[in-house]
C-alpha cells in the first residue's frame, strides 16, 4: 500500500498503465552498468584535461615578493684560542716590523732526532743544522740574522703553541749567528763542538734512546736582537730541517728534489728531527690597527664572531651570505716597496663550542672560503643550511671564530674593512639575507 | 547484442584516456576559487539541477531531497541521497589559457519521515564553497649572488584546496495540509590551504614555500517554507511556492603560516606565525535567500522558476587590508522536465526523465569594476531504477563565467554531476492485499 497523496514525477501511481513496481520498472542491471561505465567515463576523460595553469595574474598577487635585507655585523672579539704551532708542515723564525700588524717575531724550537746505531758518527765529524727556507714575510731584500741557542727543558711539539716561550741557554761556545736570504733556498748552521760532543755521547751509550730524551733538548732559531726585517718560514720532513753530518768517508744517502727524484750523490748522514714548533710575539701595535680587523692564522687572536640570525628564524629564508672585504687599502698602504706579506686568499670560519674552546683546537674548519677570482676581494660564507637547520629545531654547535689562510706553521696576518670603516661603509661585513616574504593579515 | 557493443565502446573509451593519478589529486578549479571563500557550490537537488534550479520550489515526495526544509515535513520515504561532481574549467585571459578539471563531493543527506506527510528529520552534509587552484607562473628576479646582483630565474606555484562546509541536522512540520515549514540550524565550518612555492634556477636559493591556512567555523540556521495548490487551471495540475532563507553567520576565523623547511635531508615544519598571533576574527558569511515556483502541468511535465539572493557585500575578508571584492549576488534560473517513465513507455530512452534549464547569475564577484558573472545551461537524465522511489540523477552544465575584458579571466564550464538516491519505506509495516 502505498501514500495517496503521492504527487511525485516518478511516483508508479502516476504511471500511465499502472504496472506492479516489479514488473513495471523497465530498469535493470545491463542499463545501471551501462550507466556507471558511461560516469566512469566521462570522470575519466574530464579528469584528465590538465595542464599548466598561468592565467588569472591580473587579480593573483605576485607570490615572489622576494626581500632582500643586508645586516652590517659589528660583534667581533678577538679571542685567544688553544691551538698549537708544534710538528706543522712549516715552522717560522725572525723578526719583522709590520707598519699595520706592529713587530711580529717568531723563535723557532727544533730538537734533533737519532739514526741507526749502524751508523758511525764521531765528533771528528762536522754537524749542521741545515734548514731550508721556502716562505718570507717582510723585506725580501733584507737578510734575515738568526741566531742558534739551546733549549733548557724537555718539550713536546704537540702541547707548544703561539704563546709559549721555552726556556734557552747559549751553547759553551756562545750563540751560534747565521743568516738566511731569498736568495739562499737552504742554510747549513754549524752546530759548536760542545754540543758536537754531547751528542755523541748520548749516541754511543747504551741507553741513547732514552738519554736523547731527558738531555737533548734541541734548538731555539732566534732572531738576533735588533734585526726586524724579516720572518723566515722553513720546511720540515724529508725534503725539510734537518741534521747533516759531513764526511765523504762515512758515505751516506741520496737527496730527493722537489720531484721526489735523487739529486745528485750525497754522502752526508742526515739526522731527522724529531720535534719543531714556534711562537709568535706581537708588540708595539700601531694605532693603525685598531682600524682594520685583523685576523690571523694561529688561533692566537682569533675573530669570534656575533651573528644573531633569532629575527630570521621565522622568515622564508632561501639564501644567507656572510660577505667580509680585504682592507686592501690598508693592507697595500702599509706595504714599503720590496716588503711583502705572505699571500692570503683564503678566511677559516670554525664554530666551536665552550667545550671545544677548552683544548687545542684541532677541529677542520665548517667554513672555508676563497677570495681568489673575486675582483672585489670579498669572501663569503653561505649560511642557508645554518639557518635553515636552526629553523627545524637545530642548534648551533658553537659561536663562529675567523682566522686566515691555514694553521700550517707560517704566519699570515690579514686585515678586513673594520665594521666601523666609514670610508668604504659597503665593504662592512655583513649578512645577506633573501627571503620569500609571505603576505598574511 | 546493441548494449553489449555499447558497453565495449565506453570500456575501450575509457582505457584510452591518458588518466594521470596526480591530477586527481592536484585537479584545480575555477581561478576566481582563489578569491575570498573561493567560488559557490550551489545546493542544488538532483532533481533541480538538470533544470538549472535550486530546487527551493520543486517538491518530490519519494526524495524531498535538501534544498528546502520545509520538504522534510511532507515526506513519506526514509530516503538518502549522495553525489560527486566533476567539473571542467578552460580558462583563458589576454596571456594564454589553461585546462583544469577537478573531482567533488557533491552532498550527502538522510531524510526520516517521524510522521509520514506531517513531521520528519534530516541529516545532511554538503559544500558551500570551493576553492581550489593551481597558479604557475616564472621570471627573472635580480637577486644578490656570489657574483654580486644577478638575474635569476624562478618558477612559481600557487595552490590552494579547501572549502567552507555545513553539516545540518533540522525538521520539517506540516501546518496546514497545504502549507509546510523547516527549520535546520547547522555547522559551517571551513578550511583553506594555500601553499606558495618559489624554485630558483640557481644553486645558491634554495627553494622556499609556505603554506597559509586558514579554518572558519560558525552556527548557522536555515528555515523553509513550501505551499502548493492542486488544479488550479486544469484537473490535476498543481502550482507550488518555496523559500528558503539562511541567515546571516558571523564565522569565528584562525589563520596560521607555516613552512616546510628542507635542510640537510630534514625536513621540519617551521609556524612562521601562529594563530595566536593573528587572533580570532570574525568573518561575515552572507545571508542567503532563495524562492522558487514550479508549475505541474501534468504528471509528465513541469516548469519551474527560482530567485536566488546572497548578501556578499556584508563578507569581509579574513585580511581588512584587501580591497573589497563581493558584491551581492543575484541568481535567476528556469527550467522544465519532461517525464517519459510517468507515461509507462517501455525502452531505454523512452522509460526515462529528461530535464533542462538555464541560470544566469551576477556572480559574488567584483573585480576591476566587472562583475564575474556566469551563465550556465543545464540537462540533466534521471533513471528510475527497481526500488521505490530510487534513482540515478545525472547532469550536465555548461556555461561561461567571467570575461577576458580588464584583463580578467573567462572560463567556459563544463560539470557532470551524478546523484545516487535510494527511498524506501522503512518503519512501515507493510500489507499485502
Amino acid at each position: 500500500m502505498y501514500p495517496q497523496n503521492l504527487q511525485t514525477s516518478t511516483d508508479l501511481s502516476n504511471r500511465e498503465n499502472n504496472e506492479s513496481p516489479s514488473k513495471a520498472f523497465p530498469v535493470n542491471f545491463s542499463r545501471i552498468t551501462i550507466l556507471f561505465f558511461l560516469v566512469i567515463a566521462a570522470l575519466l576523460g574530464l579528469q584528465s584535461c590538465q595542464d599548466n595553469n598561468f592565467v588569472g595574474s591580473s587579480f593573483i598577487p605576485d607570490s615572489r615578493n622576494v626581500v632582500v635585507d643586508t645586516i652590517f655585523i659589528t660583534d667581533f672579539q678577538p679571542t685567544n684560542l688553544k691551538s698549537f704551532t708544534g710538528n706543522l708542515t712549516r715552522f717560522t723564525a725572525g723578526r719583522y716590523r709590520d707598519e699595520l700588524f706592529g713587530t711580529i717575531e717568531s723563535t723557532a724550537y727544533v730538537k734533533p732526532g737519532l739514526i741507526s746505531d749502524t751508523v758511525a758518527i764521531s765528533n771528528a765529524q762536522e754537524f749542521y743544522l741545515r734548514l731550508r727556507a721556502t716562505d718570507f714575510y717582510g723585506d725580501t731584500t733584507a737578510v734575515a740574522s738568526l741566531e742558534l741557542h739551546l733549549i733548557d727543558n724537555r718539550w713536546r711539539a704537540s702541547l707548544i703553541n703561539a704563546d709559549t716561550t721555552l726556556s734557552t741557554s747559549l751553547f759553551q761556545e756562545g750563540a751560534v749567528p747565521f743568516s738566511v736570504s731569498m736568495e739562499q733556498d737552504s742554510v747549513d748552521v754549524r752546530l759548536p763542538q760542545s754540543w758536537v760532543d754531547r751528542y755523541i755521547d748520548i749516541f754511543e751509550s747504551d741507553n741513547r734512546q732514552e738519554r736523547l730524551l731527558n738531555e737533548e733538548f734541541g734548538f731555539a732559531i732566534k732572531p738576533v736582537n735588533g734585526f726586524d726585517q724579516l720572518l723566515v718560514g722553513f720546511r720540515t720532513g724529508p725534503l725539510g730541517a734537518r741534521l747533516i753530518v759531513k764526511d765523504l768517508d762515512l758515505g751516506g744517502g741520496t737527496l730527493l728534489d722537489e720531484n721526489g727524484e735523487e739529486e745528485e750523490e750525497n754522502t752526508d748522514i742526515m739526522i731527522p728531527l724529531r720535534g719543531w714548533a714556534f711562537n709568535v710575539l706581537q708588540t708595539n701595535t700601531p694605532a693603525q690597527l685598531n682600524e682594520v680587523l685583523p685576523v690571523y692564522n694561529t688561533f692566537q687572536n682569533a675573530v669570534r664572531i656575533g651573528v644573531d640570525l633569532k629575527e630570521y628564524l621565522n622568515k622564508n629564508v632561501t639564501r644567507v651570505e656572510l660577505v667580509m672585504y680585504e682592507d686592501s687599502l690598508a693592507l697595500n698602504s702599509t706595504l714599503p716597496t720590496h716588503h711583502k706579506r705572505l699571500r692570503t686568499d683564503r678566511l677559516a670560519l670554525y664554530q666551536l663550542s665552550d667545550f671545544d674552546r677548552d683544548f687545542l683546537v684541532i677541529a677542520t674548519p665548517t667554513f672555508a672560503t676563497e677570495n681568489r677570482g673575486n675582483q672585489d676581494r670579498s669572501f663569503r660564507v653561505s649560511l642557508t643550511d645554518t639557518i635553515r637547520r636552526l629553523m627545524i629545531g637545530g642548534i648551533l654547535s658553537g659561536d663562529f671564530y675567523l682566522t686566515s689562510q691555514f694553521n700550517n706553521g707560517l704566519l699570515f696576518p690579514y686585515a678586513l674593512v673594520h665594521p666601523e670603516n666609514d670610508q668604504q661603509i659597503d665593504r662592512r661585513p655583513k649578512l645577506i639575507i633573501t627571503y620569500l616574504k609571505a603576505e598574511v593579515n | 547484442m546493441k548494449k553489449l557493443v555499447f558497453l565495449v565502446i565506453i570500456l575501450a573509451s575509457t582505457m584510452l584516456i591518458p588518466v594521470k593519478a596526480q591530477d586527481v589529486l592536484t585537479g584545480a578549479g575555477s581561478t576566481y576559487s582563489y578569491l575570498g571563500l573561493g567560488t559557490l557550490t550551489d545546493l542544488r537537488s538532483p532533481q533541480a539541477a538538470g533544470m538549472g534550479l535550486l530546487g527551493a520550489g520543486i517538491f518530490n515526495a519519494e526524495r524531498p531531497g535538501f534544498a528546502n526544509p520545509a520538504f522534510w515535513g511532507n515526506s513519506v520515504y526514509t530516503s538518502f541521497s549522495a553525489g560527486m561532481s566533476l567539473d571542467y574549467f578552460n580558462a583563458s585571459d589576454n596571456f594564454g589559457s589553461s585546462e583544469n578539471s577537478t573531482i567533488n563531493f557533491g552532498h550527502a543527506h538522510v531524510l526520516i519521515p517521524i510522521y509520514r506527510n506531517r513531521l520528519g528529520v534530516a541529516l545532511s552534509l554538503y559544500p558551500e564553497t570551493q576553492s581550489r587552484f593551481n597558479f604557475q607562473g616564472f621570471g627573472t628576479m635580480g637577486l644578490p649572488t656570489s657574483e654580486g646582483i644577478t638575474d635569476v630565474q624562478y618558477s612559481s606555484q600557487n595552490i590552494g584546496i579547501g572549502g567552507m562546509n555545513r553539516i545540518e541536522v533540522g525538521f520539517g512540520l506540516r501546518l496546514h495540509p497545504n502549507v509546510f515549514v523547516g527549520y535546520a540550524p547547522s555547522l559551517l565550518f571551513g578550511s583553506f590551504k594555500t601553499e606558495y612555492n618559489l624554485f630558483f634556477n640557481n644553486l645558491q636559493f634554495q627553494p622556499t614555500n609556505y603554506t597559509i591556512r586558514t579554518r572558519y567555523r560558525a552556527i548557522g540556521h536555515r528555515f523553509g517554507l513550501s505551499t502548493h495548490t492542486n488544479s488550479l487551471f486544469r484537473n490535476r495540475d498543481k502550482l507550488e511556492f518555496g523559500a528558503v532563507l539562511s541567515l546571516e553567520s558571523s564565522l569565528d576565523a584562525n589563520r596560521r603560516l607555516s613552512s616546510d623547511i628542507l635542510a640537510v635531508n630534514r625536513i621540519g615544519r617551521v609556524i612562521l606565525v601562529d594563530e595566536s598571533e593573528l587572533g580570532l576574527r570574525e568573518v561575515t558569511f552572507p545571508m542567503t535567500f532563495t524562492a522558487g515556483a514550479t508549475y505541474h502541468a501534468s504528471r509528465y511535465f513541469l516548469v519551474g522558476a527560482e530567485l536566488n539572493f546572497q548578501q556578499w557585500s556584508r563578507y569581509n575578508d579574513f585580511d581588512p587590508t584587501l580591497d573589497s571584492f563581493t558584491k551581492d549576488r543575484l541568481r535567476i534560473g528556469a527550467g522544465f522536465e519532461y517525464n517519459l517513465y510517468n507515461k509507462g513507455n517501455e525502452g531505454f530512452f523512452s522509460s526515462m526523465i529528461y530535464r533542462a534549464g538555464f541560470s544566469y547569475d551576477t556572480g559574488h564577484l567584483t573585480l576591476q569594476n566587472t562583475d564575474i558573472s556566469t551563465v550556465l545551461f543545464s540537462v540533466g537524465l534521471g533513471v528510475p531504477v527497481r526500488t521505490m522511489g530510487s534513482s540515478i540523477d545525472l547532469n550536465f552544465d555548461f556555461g561561461n563565467r567571467g570575461t577576458k575584458s580588464n584583463n580578467l579571466v573567462n572560463e567556459r564550464i563544463f560539470a557532470f554531476r551524478a546523484s545516487f538516491n535510494l527511498s524506501e519505506l522503512m518503519f512501515l509495516q507493510r500489507r499485502l492485499n
